[in-house]
């Protein structure tokens, strides 16, 4: 129902023109304090990071919270530690540990003030195995200055072939990426957050302007495409051919010698995903018409014995990546 | 026809002519004596005859002794329809019988009925319409006649049952000149009366159609009937003087934001006040998205208002009632009124027929407001259009002095096109039939057919499909009163019958010209009531209003009614069965009993008041925002909604004050209990299981009203000062989570603080300035307290509901208005408004909302008019 939404806004706005507007409100000094868990555990070396900051009161910047002492428990009751890395940011002791699917995981902090702050205990689920059903070949087009992108994710989306188990949740994250000869692998910029969230069939979906939702027998969400922006440039056939600097937001200058897409696929539990869901609803709130009520999300953490509020989400993700050469 | 003397005798016994000439006496005893023996009504002023005498000449008939008596006094003697009029000349005696009855207060007169008709020992009844200049209604005229007295009724109808013969009627109201007429009264007829504005009192105005003395008797609390005129001397907004922004100028009144029709009066929300045209409810009471109300000024005559103590006819609403009456009538033969203003322009049409006893008015509104968008350069607003339409049609019938009908119709059309992607389109109706039948004069019996409608369209055009989102409401209503003079009051005894049928929000998609309707669940309610209310003085300082108001309430199959688990969540998964059931089945059924009573202690310059009421709402208007939008949708009490329950408390003190002030105060605490809520996260949109949606919600709201208002002289107005708690605790309960932690949190109507001010004054005939205040605590909102960002998205955290409130809002208003027409004989009337809306450009919020503007957390404040506003609006009627 999000078009409907709009719909209305479209109408609202109407009436801006003739007598209102919308203006922005400065939100910085109605802050109230949080301190805020971003956690991550996979099944991927290196992919397992805790990052703990402090969103500030009125107009001070964020703060790292340091000094925190960290650790992960498995059902089994084994634990691994983690070290600060830099002010705020944790990684694991054990830089070769990976987790095991299927396991029960949960994170356990203690401030520097002694308050355990936990999550709840998260299973790793594998990643769901995607193939595609015929070839893809991207072609993007060769220009004076670059190269413009003109492929829609639905035309590669829809050649997957997944496991249709009604439990799956994963998000995808897409990438157009290159090898520069000075800088090394880059990404295309435009397209770094983001993703799409696939679920089983009959599953509710989402989306916002960063977070979209599709099922597997789904037509919808193709109309959201962000690239279908840059689709869009070739609709017209009597039209002359953009260049880079007409439409910068599609296109990759030449420097590189190797340009390759790239999909990340994040298996995760339910729970994840309904945070998501519920992440997406709170984002798409527009003062007039609710899509949801407000809420307070404050994720799978908490703390009994903190005098601060403590939200964010220990995510137990499945990773795989799948990596397609640009045909130039 | 001679009118001159004209010798007119027309029967006269022996016996009663020798007892009329005796000796010389005054000729006011003469004439009198001639009275009570043979009937015949004599004309005149007390004070040209009062040192003429007569001498009774038994040769000659009564009315050349009469002649004899005036002989070289300077006056005449005419006769005219069996009657006996004395005049100082006869230029004056054709003034009189050129301009008809309207103007010589003292020699006013009119036959009554037929004398084929008439029986020496009839009883017939005489009704009629007591209106003002401007063709208003007036409720609560004093009629009195033959002994007897009356008071006109909301229609400003009065019936009277009188045996045949001579009498005199006097109408009486505040602030008008007095009406007088002699009447010859053979059978039941119609004698309508226009009540101009006193010799004395032309330079003023009065506010409130109720005087004091009345109000100050009244036992209903927080209630209030305005004259539509008041309306016209407030500045407009647009041009359009609006009986809504009227009320809003009220204490205890509100409305969310400035583009808000549904009133929030004390606390209570969007759809607990019952909005009514002409008794039958309005469920759109908007026009472009709220900003003109549907309430077209040319046809309102009156406003009813109940705050507080609402009378048992009303039911299926909780907090107020709201009733415009759209039956103005026509005081010519013909009249033709209009006006063109910035966005709009109306024409109405007003005649009379079959011998003045059928009258109809037909007009309508419509804007041109499109060429709005051609002076915007963005492109999407040059390809967007606004605009919308609505007729009246009113009539009555007075088939004869027993029966009367009355006939209204309203349709409006509202449409919104958005860049050519997105059409909102609406339509309302409602219609009513009423036969009022006069049995006698202690027993009226009252029987109403109405209907209303609301459809509403959202078609949204894109490249690859379409989509119609649909949703709507039915209203039928059967009703039937009688009213009473019985045991030493006044007795209403009713019965409605109402069905609404409700289809819930349902969307269409349109895909190869092929549409594909998904299934609609059409919501089928069914009330059935009974109702009592009693007037009664107990004594001479205590008058009590009680009523009573059974309801018995059914949802109505086909549908099925999902049965979950009482102690898990309410969600899909906690559905254990689905029961099915068929068609005209109750679904679910509830019987409610709510005793209303009023009370006032009147001591003559100041009363006492103390009333208690309870309310039932079977219907709820489920909306995801405190403003109402295109996608809320109403919906019936079910297995899972129960219906919302009020209990009100009200404490008032009224006192009338030297200057033609006034002064009030009412103290109210409503208990509510049932109240529906959402839960955290609620999707509303498209659901067809809203009860995992909605939880069960008690509130409390209290608060303060006081006035001081002056109702005569140049200068009429009032400043009032409202203090308003609403607030909102959701009950705990395994089925669903609780709000806030359990706790009260303040409601979206909770209005702390309110300061209102309406002032006009009468400069003079032509000219007239008014101006309006209004300030009040901004409502409650949801704003987050931070912002947090997880795996590089960013997530707005909100503490609890309704924990912040938006600014406070406060406007002043300006409009100054030149009228032509001051004598009453000049056909043309027209006037010219000048009126500011929100003259020192206050940029009032009406939402705050928190959005990702280019992936960066924003928060925004929602201004629906931040511009002054000036209007240049020409009306007039012929």
């Amino acid at each position: 129902m999000e078009r409907d939404t709009s719909l209305f806004l479209g109408l609202i706005s109407i009436i801006f023109v003739l007598f209102g507007c919308a203006k922005p409100v400065d939100l910085k000094s109605s802050r109230e304090e949080l301190i805020v868990v971003d956690a991550k555990l996979s099944n991927k070396i290196g992919g397992t990071k805790v990052r703990i900051y402090s969103k500030a009161e009125g107009e001070s910047p964020n703060k790292s919270l340091k000094g925190c002492n960290i650790q992960i428990v498995d059902s089994e009751n084994n634990t691994t530690f983690f070290y600060e890395i830099s002010p705020g940011v944790y990684e694991l002791e054990d830089t070769e540990f990976v987790g095991e699917f299927y396991q029960n995981y949960k994170l356990i902090i203690r401030d520097s003030l002694g308050n355990l702050i936990e999550s709840s205990a998260e299973t790793l689920y594998p990643p769901v195995e995607f193939e595609f059903k015929s070839e893809v070949v991207l072609k993007p087009v060769e220009v004076a200055d670059g190269i413009l992108i003109n492929q829609r994710f639905y035309d590669i989306i829809s050649k997957f072939e997944l496991d249709k188990e009604s439990n799956y949740y994963s998000r995808y994250t897409f990438k157009y990426s290159y090898l520069d000869f000075f800088t090394g692998l880059q990404e295309f910029v435009n397209l770094q957050n983001y993703s799409l969230f696939g679920c089983g069939n009959n599953c509710e979906k989402f989306n916002d302007s960063e977070l979209n939702t599709f099922s597997l027998e789904d037509r919808d969400w193709q109309f959201f495409n962000k690239t279908a922006e840059c689709l869009n440039i070739f609709n017209n056939p009597d039209g002359p051919t953009p260049s880079c600097e007409d439409v910068p937001m599609c296109c990759m200058k030449f420097n590189a010698y190797e340009v390759s897409f790239t999909i990340t696929q994040e298996r995760m539990p339910q729970n994840l995903f309904l945070f998501w869901e519920q992440a997406s609803d709170l984002r798409s709130n527009d003062g007039l018409i609710f899509n949801t009520y407000p809420f307070s999300l404050k994720g799978n953490v908490s703390c009994e014995t903190c005098d601060y509020e403590v939200v964010g989400y220990f995510g137990v993700v499945g990773i795989n990546r799948y990596s397609k050469p640009l045909v130039l | 026809m001679n009118r001159r003397l004209i010798i007119f005798i027309v029967s006269i016994g022996t016996g009663v002519i020798i007892a009329l000439f005796a000796q010389e006496r005054k000729l006011e005893e003469y004439l009198n004596e001639i009275h009570d023996s043979i009937g015949h009504e004599f004309f005149y002023k007390k004070d040209w005859i009062d040192t003429l005498v007569v001498n009774p000449d038994r040769n000659k008939d009564y009315l050349s002794n009469i002649s004899n008596s005036i002989a070289n006094s300077g006056l005449e003697v005419f006769v005219k329809q069996g009657n006996i009029f004395i005049y100082p000349n006869k230029i004056e005696w054709e003034r009189m019988n050129k301009v008809g009855n309207s103007t010589l207060d003292d020699t006013k007169y009119k036959r009554i009925g037929s004398p084929s008709e008439f029986h020496e020992n009839g009883e017939y009844i005489l009704t009629g319409r007591v209106s003002n200049k401007d063709d208003e209604v007036l409720q609560g005229a004093i009629i009195e006649i033959g002994g007897k007295s009356t008071i006109s009724d909301k229609s400003g109808f009065y019936n009277v049952t009188l045996a045949p013969g001579n009498y005199t009627l006097n109408t009486h109201y505040v602030g008008l000149e007095s009406d007088k007429i002699n009447i010859s009264f053979y059978s039941s007829d119609t004698l309508n009366t226009v009540l101009y504005e006193s010799t004395q009192l032309l330079d003023e105005v009065v506010v409130s159609g109720e005087n004091i003395s009345m109000k100050l008797r009244d036992p209903l609390l927080g209630k209030s009937i305005i004259e539509i005129s008041e309306i016209e001397k407030l500045p407009s907004f647009l041009g359009e003087n609006d009986a809504l922004k009227l009320v809003v100028n009220m204490p205890g009144v509100n409305t969310y934001g400035e583009s808000s029709s549904y009133l929030n009066i004390r606390g209570g929300r969007n759809d607990q006040t019952l909005m009514m045209m002409n008794g039958v409810p309005i469920f759109a009471p908007g026009h472009m998205l709220g900003f003109f109300s549907v309430y077209n000024s040319d046809f309102a005559s009156q406003i009813n208002l109940y705050k507080g103590n609402i009378p048992s006819r009303y039911g299926i609403r909780s907090s107020s009632v709201f009733d415009v009456r759209m039956n103005r009538s026509a005081d010519k033969d013909f009249e033709v009124n209009g006006g063109i203003g910035l966005i709009k322009t109306n024409l109405g049409l007003r005649k009379k027929l079959l011998d003045n006893k059928l009258d109809i008015h037909l007009g309508g509104r419509t804007t041109y407001s499109d060429w709005i968008f051609d002076i915007v350069s963005e492109e999407a607003f040059l390809k967007s259009s606004a605009n919308f339409w609505d007729m009246n049609f009113s009539s009555q019938y007075d088939l004869n002095a027993r029966n009367k009908f009355e006939f209204s119709y309203y349709h409006g059309h509202d449409r919104f096109n958005y860049a050519d992607e997105v059409d909102y389109i609406w339509d309302a109706s409602n219609a009513m039939l009423g036969w009022k039948h006069i049995i006698n004069d202690d027993y009226i019996v009252n029987s109403e057919l109405s209907y209303s409608n609301f459809d509403n369209r959202v078609n949204q055009y894109e490249r690859f499909n379409g989509t119609r989102l649909t949703n709507g409401i039915d209203y039928f209503s059967v009703k039937n009163s009688v009213n009473a003079n019985i045991l030493k009051g006044e007795t209403v005894l009713g019965v409605d019958l109402t069905f609404h049928n409700i289809t819930p929000n349902s969307v269409a998609y349109e895909v190869d010209d092929f549409e594909v309707q998904e299934d609609e669940d059409i919501e089928r309610i069914r009330n059935i009531d009974f109702y009592v209310d009693y007037l009664t003085n107990i004594t001479e300082k205590l008058t009590l209003s009680a009523g009573i108001r059974l309801s018995n309430f059914d949802n109505l199959g086909p549908g099925e009614v999902n049965i979950y688990d009482n102690n898990q969540p309410r969600n899909t998964d906690s559905i254990i069965d689905v029961e099915q059931f068929e068609k005209g089945k109750s679904m679910s059924n509830y019987r409610t009993l709510e005793p209303r009573m009023g009370l006032s202690y009147n001591l003559n310059t100041h009363s006492f008041k103390l009333g208690y009421s309870r309310t039932n709402q079977f219907l709820h208007l489920i909306s995801n925002t405190a403003l109402v939008n295109p996608i809320s949708v109403w919906k019936g009490s079910d297995s899972y909604i129960e219906p919302t329950t009020i209990d009100q408390w009200t404490v008032g003190y009224l006192r009338k004050m030297k200057g033609d002030y006034s002064f009030s105060s009412e103290i109210y605490f409503k208990d509510v209990d049932n109240l529906v809520e959402y839960r955290n996260g609620a999707d509303l949109i498209l659901n067809n299981d809203l009860e995992q949606e909605i939880v069960s919600a008690e509130g409390n709201t209290y608060g303060l009203e006081m006035g001081l208002s002056k109702n005569q002289g140049k200068l009429t107005g009032e400043i009032s000062y409202t203090l308003s708690r609403a607030f909102t605790r959701v009950k705990p309960s395994p089925q669903f989570e609780t709000i806030n932690n359990g706790e009260s949190y303040p409601d979206y109507t909770d209005r702390p603080h309110n300061v209102k001010l309406y002032l006009t004054y009468k400069m003079n005939k032509n000219w007239t300035i008014s101006t309006n205040f209004n300030f009040h605590t901004g409502p409650p909102t949801n704003i987050p307290i931070n912002i947090y960002e997880i795996d590089g998205v960013s997530i707005p955290y909100y503490r609890g509901r309704n924990q912040n409130r938006i600014p406070d809002y406060h406007r002043l208003d300006f409009s100054i208005t030149y009228e032509y027409r001051i004598r009453k004989t000049k056909k043309l009337r027209d006037k010219w408004v000048f009126s500011v809306y929100n003259v020192y450009s206050r940029s009032n919020v009406t939402s705050m909302f928190f959005s990702m503007e280019n992936n960066t957390p924003q928060l925004f404040q929602f201004v629906t008019i931040d511009q002054i506003i000036p209007t240049l609006t020409y009306q007039f009627k012929i």
